[in-house]
């Protein structure tokens, strides 16, 4: 088994740690794991593309994935400026995106309102929701590769105090809310 | 004997050095941020800072400096640390050359970085292999897992009697040094048991009272003589590399091959050459290929310097044809592993030199697959072909 | 007539130090009095015993203990003349070796 992952975000929005936290819950889980972030010059709100590879066997490559099976998208506006034909080759990805309303892919698509259960929660920083745990919450879900009770072991290991109660109630949320809306 | 019940994570390459230096017992660190290399000297001073490292920590205003100190420090008998990348490496360079000639046995983290103009900070190798004529054993990990092995053994090596010479670990940019891997962490006692502390009196000490200079003016001789004196310890290095090598996987259960690892090729008819990160994205291309029925093989070099003559000549005898990825380039010559190679490939042998993913540009496994399969074409179709340098950009293979 | 040349290999476990450590030693670069065109010549009754020429002397060739005043060391000296420029009273005369 060999599995992998597109996180979508623009700079500033946390998918680096996520894609760390991400690795550590798999590795966890008995699994090999791998994330690569592709860093460019980077700012605040450019789109950063991250890679996470999951696999039962020993992970050999370092290459960036060209065809992911999953795409997270960290903030819907990201698809108006990203063409999603360049990420789809010989697979359909599934998507996973951060929205309160259904989106329109053309493939099997979940959403989760991120950004609505970060604000509620108080997860918000200088005035940026912060999201990035909620979807690591909402992947446990779609993906089935991981247990919640794993992730939030590891969110442990990331935070301390309020701001792990915190993530950890982001993260519960999340795994309840994500729900299928794919529109083909 | 106790048991292996190892640590199990996901950890950056750059933490994976960070961590190595802490249980190397690394008493001394200096340097001087730079991207892609910074994490490793936040951490580092992270850890000096909350009393998790014995060791001293010091600001430094350059890289020059960075590598002035830390060379003084180890003249003094410590074992000493830096790390740097890219520019970083090029503001430190006369220095490396003293380190290298003084024969002090530091080790350095060399985070691969492209060298500007343009600006760019992603990977290629052309940045360690400055310092291959100076007298750095020159080591490129594969993963971030070698990379913490690396960091480890580089101490072993640099400090054994015989050797006496600075090591550099090659560890690339973002795709090791920001990349999260799976690694298993030794014990301390493990690691103690496999790096004693250093002797501090080898090859000199520098302490209160004594009066003595290092590297002063004489006679031209001696200087020929210093030169040929490293040269014997650069030869003695590949024999410590490979008992190094081999007491790390009995003590630690992780051995890699010295010099070199081979991968796959046992019978292969095609050797493919390489070093650094992007040797796990060949042997994913080697695997394709031997499904396809192709007789390939990986060569992967750990070590630049010393340069591993005697495992190439034997991989390469015999073999129909040798293909070398270079992601550097000498600019005048050809990829700077192709011109080295190249003296023990024999005339009736297929080569080509391929210079790819230079600044950084990504190179699948796929498209590796697929330069040698227009290699393996043009010999088995022409019969012979010998290509000392090609170019991989934009799915094409061109020569100028 | 040339020499024939014949390719030897030989066993060079050299200790790096022997070409890298110099210590200092009296005397290393020989008896680098001889080098002298001037010599210093000091008039102890109008020295001030202040130490000054001592610690500037390049060559570590001027004794000097508080009281006794101080000597010079002929044998090492080569004359160049700074322990005379920088004596505030101007008790250190350059003298020419001849005279």
């Amino acid at each position: 088994m060999k599995i992998e992952i597109l996180f979508l975000s623009r700079g500033g929005q946390g998918a680096v740690t996520a894609s760390r936290i991400l690795a550590s819950t798999l590795v966890e889980e008995g699994l090999y794991a791998q994330a690569i972030p592709e860093f460019g010059a980077e700012r605040r709100g450019a789109v950063v593309k991250t890679y996470i590879r999951a696999s039962t066997q020993p992970i050999k490559t370092h290459e960036m994935i060209k065809n992911p099976d999953l795409i997270v998208v960290f903030s819907r506006g990201i698809l108006d400026i990203i063409d999603l034909k360049i990420f789809i080759g010989d697979k359909n990805p599934v998507f996973l995106i951060n929205s309160s309303t259904p989106v329109k892919t053309g493939f099997k698509t979940f959403v989760v309102d991120a950004t609505g259960i970060a604000i509620k929660t108080g997860l918000v920083v200088a005035g940026w929701p912060v999201i990035n745990t909620a979807l690591l919450g909402s992947l446990s879900k779609v993906t089935g590769l991981y247990r919640l009770e794993t992730l939030i072991k590891i969110l442990g290991v990331f935070f301390k105090g309020e701001l792990l109660e915190k993530n950890i109630e982001a993260v519960k949320k999340a795994y309840e809310q994500t729900h299928e809306a794919t529109q083909i | 004997m106790k048991s292996r019940e190892r640590i199990k994570t996901a950890m950056i390459g750059n933490h994976a050095v960070a961590q190595a230096v802490k249980m190397a017992r690394v008493k001394f660190i200096a340097a001087y941020p730079i991207t892609p290399q910074t994490i490793i000297v936040e951490r580092i001073a992270e850890m000096v800072e909350r009393g998790e490292m014995e060791a001293e920590f010091v600001n430094v205003e350059s890289e020059f400096a960075a590598l002035s100190t830390t060379m003084g420090a180890a003249m003094a008998g410590v074992r000493a640390f830096t790390a740097t990348s890219s520019h970083g490496l090029l503001y430190m360079y006369e220095l490396t050359w003293w380190t290298a000639g003084a024969r002090v046995p530091v080790v350095m983290a060399v985070v691969n970085r492209a060298i500007g103009p343009p600006w760019n900070i992603h990977t290629d190798h052309n940045d360690i292999l400055t310092l291959r004529d100076s007298g750095w054993i020159i080591a490129m990990a594969e993963n971030v897992q070698e990379t913490f092995d690396m960091t480890i053994q580089a101490f072993k090596i640099a400090e054994d009697p015989k050797v006496m010479l600075p090591v550099a670990i090659g560890l690339e940019g973002f795709i090791l040094s920001h990349t999260a891997e799976y690694i298993e962490l030794p014990d301390q006692w493990e690691i103690d048991q496999f790096l004693p502390p250093r002797d501090p009196d080898k090859p000199y000490r520098f302490r209160l009272g004594e009066k003595f200079s290092i590297g002063n003016l004489g006679e031209d001789a001696n200087h020929m003589m210093l030169k040929i004196a490293a040269m014997k310890a650069m030869y003695n290095a590949k024999k410590v590399i490979e008992e190094s090598d081999h007491l790390y996987e009995k003590i630690i259960g992780r051995g890699y091959g010295g010099l070199v690892e081979r991968y796959r090729l046992d019978d292969a008819k095609y050797v493919l050459l390489s070093t650094g990160a992007w040797s796990g994205t060949i042997k994913d291309a080697v695997d394709m290929l031997r499904d396809e029925g192709y007789s390939v093989g990986l060569l992967r070099l750990r070590f630049i310097r010393p340069f591993p003559t005697e495992e190439i000549l034997k991989t390469l005898s015999g073999s129909k044809g040798v293909i070398v990825f270079d992601r550097d380039i000498s600019l005048g010559k050809s990829g700077v592993l192709a011109t080295e190679v190249l003296d023990y490939v024999d005339r009736d042998i297929s080569f080509w030199g391929v210079v790819a993913g230079l600044g950084g540009v990504d190179v699948s496994s796929k498209e590796f697959a697929s330069i040698v399969k227009g290699f393996v074409g043009e010999v088995e179709r022409e019969g012979f072909t010998r290509r000392e340098t090609v170019y991989y950009l934009n799915n094409e293979v061109f020569e100028i | 007539m040339s020499r024939k040349i014949i390719v030897k290999k030989i066993d060079i476990d050299i200790d790096p130090t022997k070409y890298l450590v110099a210590r200092p030693k009296k005397g290393a670069a020989g008896r680098t009095g001889l080098w002298r065109t001037f010599r210093p010549v000091v008039k102890l009754d109008k020295c001030i015993d202040c130490g000054i020429c001592w610690l500037y002397c390049p060559e570590d060739v001027i004794f000097w203990e508080k009281g006794l005043k101080i000597k010079i060391d002929y044998e090492y000296c080569k004359g160049c003349g700074i322990c005379s420029s920088v004596c505030p009273v101007k008790a250190i005369e350059m003298v020419r070796e001849e005279e």
